[in-house]
């Protein structure tokens, strides 16, 4: 099986430098090829040796630029630009580095399932470079080029994948399937709550604009992704919304008992952000009647303490770690009643912040991706 | 009859080769464009798989000559074709009626796996053993030939020359060849030569059909990478010189096509016309000198 040894091993080079370098170098016995490719006899490594080392390269690198252009850069266009800050280097250069990596070796077609390229992104060794907002962005830009349409299609997902990409606090809802009674509030349609730091649409389109991502607080909030047979409508909603939304994913509830679980000082947060999912057509049954503004505070600095949300604390929230809103005190306080942050001169296409719940389609008809 | 008493058949002329699912060219608007004045002589017809659009194109071609291209048996994998593959070969030819099939020496699948690009065979003595096996096979079970084509090069492994592995094939199969001048191009460009370097000494008496298409040429670092893009290119004037230089020496030569997948309609027509120019001056020249018989008195 000589010749078959050498159409494997001349997969691996076209897609591994580290074995294209091998065979430049002269690798003795093929030991260091073998960790690659596994063993190959001198005859046939001498074959694939004999090969011009410089159009070897120029055909790898080709072959990456094509496999990026034509599986990746629609779906993917912020985790490439993304990865590619993250090494300092170019978006080919992402692909070379997926194509020789062993998730390349698990994907589906081309990529349908985004194993190929975002198990690489998630697998690096060293990360230390990576901004701070790419995990969100690779969530985001998944769910909206994979995980929702392949759903909406009955097509599996890579469960693997999932539980690396996405933060413990995404969840899938959907409608209980007994009607609720007319006076409870309840969960209007199934959709998808994805936790979030950072304005992940905003910084994708930048970063396919080819702009730099400015600075960015981490304020945490919710995408709501809305479905519907074959799409998605795609909102923003403050932090407290997962909570309000976690609660109604179990059941319907009495509108004067859903903002029981919240803290006095977030609880006309907690009604604001209800009333938001409500209009928006997330929710639905009579709003509970608006809460009093909190007492003043005693001292000055309490205030601040108790309404300001602290990065950690946001942070905690935004990956799902905090519980639903069982016990007033677990609460992670929301962003105020701030609207998520814009992606300020990066994002020309979207430059105006949205309001707590602005709607825009997230996936077109038919699997046309956003 | 054996697959080289093809070559005892008439020149059929300049055809345009089409993939069935595109509707780019339109092969309905092609044929019906071919109505009041011939533009061109035959399809060359890629079905990918099921026979169904296949026996649609035999019923509106209405006595047009048509070839089949088939894609995916792999003759130069170290294993026996797919029975599937041979499946859909046959069931294509079949609803045809093609008088031979087109095959790349190249490969699609590697353990399995569907390639993510088109890999041409590694040129090597056991390589073409393979093919030779292959290809005999093969044309145990297939209603007419399979007849080898040379597949596009970007990064030639082995030590034969594409000349020397087609007429390496050709001789210990038993079949006629399928030389596609483009791709023989983009060999020559990978090992620096002239367009038609190896050619004296290659048995173009063994060329049934011969291919051009569109291609663009990427310089990459100073490497030359060439790029089949069929219809969405030119063919380049260095092909057409080929051609015009190959045609009058291929003294059983059936046909000349143009692979057009991905032009327009008139792009498609356009390049008819183009080829067609090219293909009558030569075979006129070489039939007045008595380079070129027509095929009875070759028979």
């Amino acid at each position: 099986m000589a010749l078959l040894d050498q159409l494997r091993l001349l997969d691996r080079a076209l897609r591994d430098v580290r074995v294209r370098e091998a065979l430049r170098t002269g690798d003795r016995g093929g030991r260091r090829l073998a960790r690659f490719a596994g063993s190959v006899a001198p005859a046939d490594l001498a074959v694939l040796r004999a090969v011009d080392a410089r159009r070897f390269e120029a055909v790898a690198q080709r072959q990456a630029e094509m496999i990026r252009d034509r599986w990746w850069k629609d779906r993917y266009p912020g985790a490439l630009a993304g990865t590619a800050l993250a090494i300092g280097a170019g978006t080919r250069e992402v692909a070379l580095g997926a194509l020789a990596s062993p998730s390349f070796d698990r994907r589906e077609g081309e990529d349908e399932t985004g194993v190929a390229l975002l198990g690489f992104i998630l697998s690096r060794e060293d990360r230390t470079q990576d901004p701070e907002w790419l995990a969100d962005l690779l969530a985001y830009e998944y769910l909206v080029a994979t995980g929702l349409p392949r759903r909406s299609k009955n097509k599996p997902v890579d469960q693997g994948l999932e539980q690396r990409l996405l933060p413990e606090g995404t969840r899938f809802l959907a409608p209980q399937a007994r009607k609720p009674a007319k006076a409870d509030l309840a969960l209007a349609r199934k959709l998808v709550v994805l936790p979030s730091e950072y304005p992940s649409d905003e910084i994708r389109e930048a970063l396919r604009a080819g702009q730099n991502v400015p600075e960015l607080d981490a304020r945490p909030h919710v995408v709501l992704f809305l479905l519907e047979e074959e799409a998605a409508t795609e909102l923003r909603a403050p932090a407290l919304a997962h909570d309000l939304l976690d609660v109604l994913g179990q059941g319907s509830v009495a509108p004067d008992k859903i903002l029981e679980a919240f803290s006095a000082e977030d609880k006309r947060d907690a009604y604001a952000a209800l009333k938001a999912l409500v209009e928006a057509g997330v929710v639905q049954g009579p709003l509970p009647a608006e809460p009093a503004p909190p007492p003043p505070p005693r001292r000055k600095g309490a205030k601040a303490a108790t309404t300001e949300p602290s990065k950690e604390k946001g942070k905690e929230k935004a990956k799902g770690k905090a519980k639903p809103p069982e016990k007033p005190a677990a609460k992670a306080p929301a962003p105020g009643a701030k609207p998520a942050p814009k992606a300020k001169p990066a994002a020309k296409a979207n430059p105006k912040a949205k309001p707590a719940a602005t709607k825009k389609p997230a996936q077109q008809k038919k699997g046309k991706r956003k | 009859m054996t697959a080289l008493d093809l070559l005892k058949g008439p020149f059929l002329g300049v055809g345009l080769g089409i993939d069935v699912h595109s509707s780019s060219p339109d092969w309905r608007k092609l044929l019906e464009k071919n109505k009041p004045k011939r533009a061109f002589d035959f399809f060359e017809v890629y079905t990918r798989g099921e026979p169904g659009l296949a026996k649609q194109v035999k019923e509106a071609a209405r006595g047009l000559p048509l070839i089949y291209h088939h894609e995916g048996l792999d003759p130069v994998y170290p294993k026996p074709p797919r029975d599937e593959a041979v499946e859909a070969c046959v069931e294509n030819m079949k609803a045809l009626q093609a008088p031979w099939c087109v095959e790349e020496l190249a490969y699609r699948r590697l353990d399995g796996r569907y390639l993510d690009f088109f890999m041409p065979a590694v040129l090597t003595e056991e390589s073409a053993r393979t093919a030779v096996a292959n290809l005999r096979a093969l044309n145990e079970q297939t209603p007419a030939p399979v007849v080898p084509e040379n597949a596009p090069y970007q990064l030639p492994v082995g030590n034969l020359h594409i000349l020397e592995y087609l007429a390496l094939i050709s001789e210990r199969a038993e079949v006629p060849i399928v030389l596609d001048l483009g791709h023989l191009y983009s060999f020559q460009i990978c090992r620096g030569s002239e367009p038609l370097t190896g050619i004296e000494t290659f048995p173009l008496d063994r060329v049934i059909e011969l291919h051009v298409a569109g291609s663009v040429i990427l310089n990459r670092d100073g490497v030359q990478l060439y790029e089949d893009v069929h219809g969405a290119g030119e063919i380049p004037p260095v092909v057409l010189d080929m051609l015009s230089q190959v045609v009058p020496r291929c003294e059983n030569l059936r046909a000349v096509t143009i692979e057009v997948e991905d032009a327009t309609t008139e792009v498609a027509l356009a390049q008819a016309h183009q080829v067609k120019k090219v293909v009558d001056k030569a075979r006129a020249g070489a039939l007045a000198t008595g380079r070129l018989r027509p095929a009875k008195q070759r028979r």
